[in-house]
């Protein structure tokens, strides 16, 4: 089946609407996936930090409190110990109390116990005076040294601030840095001191704290070590990591093993080419994020990943905590999910193309096949059906056009078979028609050899006439312009005339008129037309019955009538609204009939017409005409050919001779008449006498 | 009384007679078979309304191009009638419209002209189609 537009369409609408949707979609979810990663990717690293951020000040805490507290315990047992001595003294001192000079052995005996007494690792106490002699020392090269102007590493004197401070205030706490055998930078050594009053003595103990110090040390090694362990197993994002560096851009913590221990001071970002690591302590310091290109784990030394790091300062230790992701990582989730959208609209596209594809194509068929019914009907083909039957619109709609159309064909069919008989009625009466028009066609045709056979013909034309010619062209085969003619010795009578109508009418009348003039010459002479035109007015009128008042007629003639006496070289002229022309050297002259028709009912039976001479002269041509020219309607306004027309065809074809000028005259009546019917009975005749 | 409408056919003129404004009118060719057949509801018609006219001023325009003899007849009747109701007191006034070129209709107003007398008649030259 070919492809129907309204499937194609309905199919590009489900397309383009699924189209829509996964746009949509894609549109509105991909950015949200991509925002909602980015950001929890982000607040995971931000968090991660702030994790480690707050175990790192734990710990540091934890190394502090311990710190502290070793310190306090330290101080405590240097106390302890110095007041086990003082105890010592004071039972020396008590039991030489009531012996005489026992003091004195006393004091040398307490002298020899502290040189020897030892306590801890090798620790010791020692014994000054006021003046800041070590009157006891285990050391026999500072036993009984005078320390009041010994200083320390530092340059701060040792023994004598620790005798004021006993002095002062009982006892105090003091301390100065020395060098160690075996160390190489000088130690804090932590010395308690009291006074004795008894004997004005000072005693005193200390212990170097570098002990303190390296265990503070080898706690915070630990506490990196722990760190860089925890840290290893940190990833943001895909491969995002953390690392630490302190104030002065050592690297201390970084899963780069190459990087960590190094000093990056002067490394700079490779897209501001400042220094990283000043940025990244910028970075620290305003709590934004940097952004910057970096290498990845997986392959170092190519330094183009754009990396995001957020720092935080730990300022306990003087640390950078830097967490670290790599940019393509936060958003890579984001595309794998614009993929998937995409395959699954794709998918989902596919389907819904093959689905609707289908379904339509069930829902457009008998659209289709009614369309091609529908053309079919309309090029005339009405055996056609769809047969489609369906529950529903579609069905009733091809149910309908079905009943439709089945009935059109009836109608056509009764249509058809009425015409026909219609047709054939008609051309019955057509035939019918034609028959009797064809019998009244003959009967005009008769009729019209009837009138003919009442003109003049051409063997009776007058002698003295040597040239002429007759036009005469009835509207319609026969008609009611006629010309007659009486000849006798002196001359001749010749009339053309008008009678009312044309046709079968015009006919009849014609006779009347022949008949009438006839009569009038008989009973009055052919000497006088004025008088012939009289008596020819009585007679038509009598004959017609027009004279009474019970006339149920009107109609009668226009006559020229001409009396040519070619001996007297004169016509005698009488007309009932009819002229004569006469035409000589290239002019014409009208003489014109009496205003007064002949033999009608308001014709005046005792009219004067009235009969005008007129000279001949060699040459000259005359011509009589009835209306049926003059009124010819032609040209380009359809107007008569007019009286003017005439005389000025006349003015230049007289001199011709006649046969040629009624070529001309013909010639330019119908030039004129053009497409115009003939409007009335025409009839002109031009003679010259000898 | 109602207007009287004819219209034109190829052979006959066409006729607007107009009671309320005074104003009949006649335009066309005029000839037909039966002249006396065609003008008879014409004659009808204005024997009626001149009956019932009173001073009205009434104006007559006729642009007959052409008319055959018992056409010619019957506006000759046309014009009697006019006549006799102007001697009556009737107020009537006959314009002859006819293109300057058609002598034939200027030379029969001419004619027409003459025969009235106490009917005024103008003989109008103008274009065709004008009313």
């Amino acid at each position: 089946m070919s492809l129907s537009r309204l499937w194609l369409k309905a199919v590009a609408l489900i397309l383009c609407i699924v189209a829509l949707c996964a746009l949509a979609i894609a549109a509105t979810v991909i950015p949200l996936v991509k925002e909602s990663t980015s950001t929890r990717e982000e607040r995971y690293a931000t968090s991660i930090l702030d994790q480690v951020a707050s175990l790192v000040e734990a710990k540091h805490q934890e190394i502090l409190s311990y710190q502290k507290l070793a310190l306090e315990a330290r101080k405590r047992e240097l106390g302890d110990i110095t007041s086990v001595f003082a105890g010592y003294l004071d039972a020396e001192q008590g039991a030489a109390q009531n012996t005489p000079g026992g003091q004195a052995a006393a004091r040398t005996r307490a002298l020899e116990f502290a040189r020897l007494f030892r306590y801890g690792q090798n620790d010791y106490v020692w014994v000054s005076d006021f003046a800041s002699r070590l009157i006891s020392h285990p050391d026999p090269k500072l036993h009984g040294a005078d320390f009041s102007q010994v200083k320390d590493v530092y340059g701060n004197l040792i023994v004598p601030p620790m005798v004021a401070l006993a002095r002062e205030n009982g006892e105090g706490f003091y301390s100065y840095w020395w060098n160690r055998l075996g160390k190489e930078r000088p130690a804090e050594k932590l010395t308690y001191s009291r006074l004795y009053r008894p004997w004005s003595w000072v005693i005193g103990t200390g212990v170097y704290v570098d002990d303190i110090t390296e265990e503070v040390e080898r706690r915070k090694a630990g506490l990196i070590a722990e760190l860089r362990e925890a840290l290893r197993r940190v990833v943001i994002g895909r491969s995002g990591y953390m690392y630490v560096f302190d104030e002065d851009m050592n690297m201390i913590i970084h899963p780069n093993p190459q990087l960590e221990g190094t000093n990056f001071a002067t490394t700079p970002n490779p897209r501001t080419n400042r220094s990283l690591g000043a940025e990244l302590k910028e970075a620290a310091r305003t709590g934004q994020p940097l952004r910057y290109v970096w290498d990845r784990p997986s392959e170092p030394g190519n330094y183009v990943y754009e990396k995001i790091s957020w720092v935080r300062r730990h300022p306990g230790f003087d640390w950078y905590i830097a967490s670290s992701v790599y940019t393509d990582d936060l958003y890579q989730d984001a595309r794998v999910l614009s993929g998937r959208i995409a395959g699954i609209a794709f998918a989902v596209f596919a389907v819904s193309a093959l689905l609707g594809g289908v379904f339509i194509r069930r829902l457009v068929s008998p659209i289709s096949r009614l369309s091609k019914a529908a053309l079919a009907v309309q090029a005339g083909n009405l055996t056609v059906r769809t047969g489609i039957v369906r529950q529903d619109e579609i069905g009733i709609l091809s149910r309908e056009f079905d009943a439709m159309v089945e009935k059109l064909e009836d109608h056509v069919a009764t249509l058809d078979a009425k015409v026909q008989e219609k047709t054939a009625e008609l051309a019955q009466n057509l035939a019918q028609l034609e028959e009797a028009n064809r019998q009244v066609m003959d009967g005009i045709s008769y009729a019209r050899t009837i009138q003919r056979a009442i003109l003049p013909g051409r063997e009776q034309t007058p002698a003295p006439i040597s040239d002429h010619f007759v036009v005469w062209k009835p509207k319609d085969v026969i008609g009611g312009d006629v010309f007659w003619l009486h000849t006798d010795d002196d001359g001749f009578l010749l009339a053309v005339a008008d009678c009312t109508g044309h046709g079968v009418p015009g006919a009849v009348m014609t006779m009347l008129a022949v008949m009438a003039l006839n009569r009038v010459v008989r009973e009055h002479g052919a000497q006088d037309p004025a008088l012939l035109l009289r008596e020819l007015n009585r007679t038509v009128r009598h004959t017609l019955n027009q004279d009474t008042p019970e006339a149920r007629t009107d109609d009668g003639l226009d006559i020229a009538l001409c009396r040519v006496e070619p001996g007297n070289r004169r016509v005698l002229f009488a007309g009932a609204r009819l002229s004569l022309y006469l035409a000589e050297n290239g002019a014409v002259e009208e003489v014109r009939g009496d205003r007064h028709s002949v033999g009608y009912r308001s014709s005046d039976p005792d009219y004067p017409f009235a009969a005008k001479p007129v000279a001949l002269r060699p040459g000259m041509a005359l011509y009589l005409a009835t209306d049926g020219l003059l009124g010819q309607a032609g040209g380009d306004k359809g107007l008569p050919f007019g009286k003017n027309r005439f005389k000025a065809f006349l003015e230049a074809q007289h001199a011709r001779p006649m046969a040629e000028q009624r070529a001309a005259l013909l010639e330019a009546l119908a030039q004129y008449q053009g497409g115009q019917e003939q409007r009335d009975d025409i009839t002109v005749i031009g003679f010259r006498l000898a | 009384m109602q207007e009287l409408i004819i219209e034109a056919t190829k052979s006959s003129p066409q006729i607007h007679f107009d009671p309320a404004g005074h104003v009949l009118e006649m335009s066309g060719e005029s000839y037909p078979e039966n002249a006396a057949k065609f003008y008879a509801p014409v004659f009808d018609w204005l024997g009626r309304y001149l009956a019932g006219l009173g001073e009205e001023q009434v104006t007559v325009n006729l642009a007959i191009s052409y008319f055959n003899s018992s056409s010619s007849k019957a506006l000759m009747n046309l014009f009697d009638m006019f006549d006799e109701a102007c001697r009556t007191g009737r107020r009537i006034t006959v314009n002859w419209r006819y293109d300057p070129d058609n002598e034939t209709a200027q030379e029969c107003g001419e004619e027409f002209k003459e025969d009235v007398c106490d009917l005024p008649f103008n003989l109008v030259a103008c274009g065709p189609g004008q009313p």
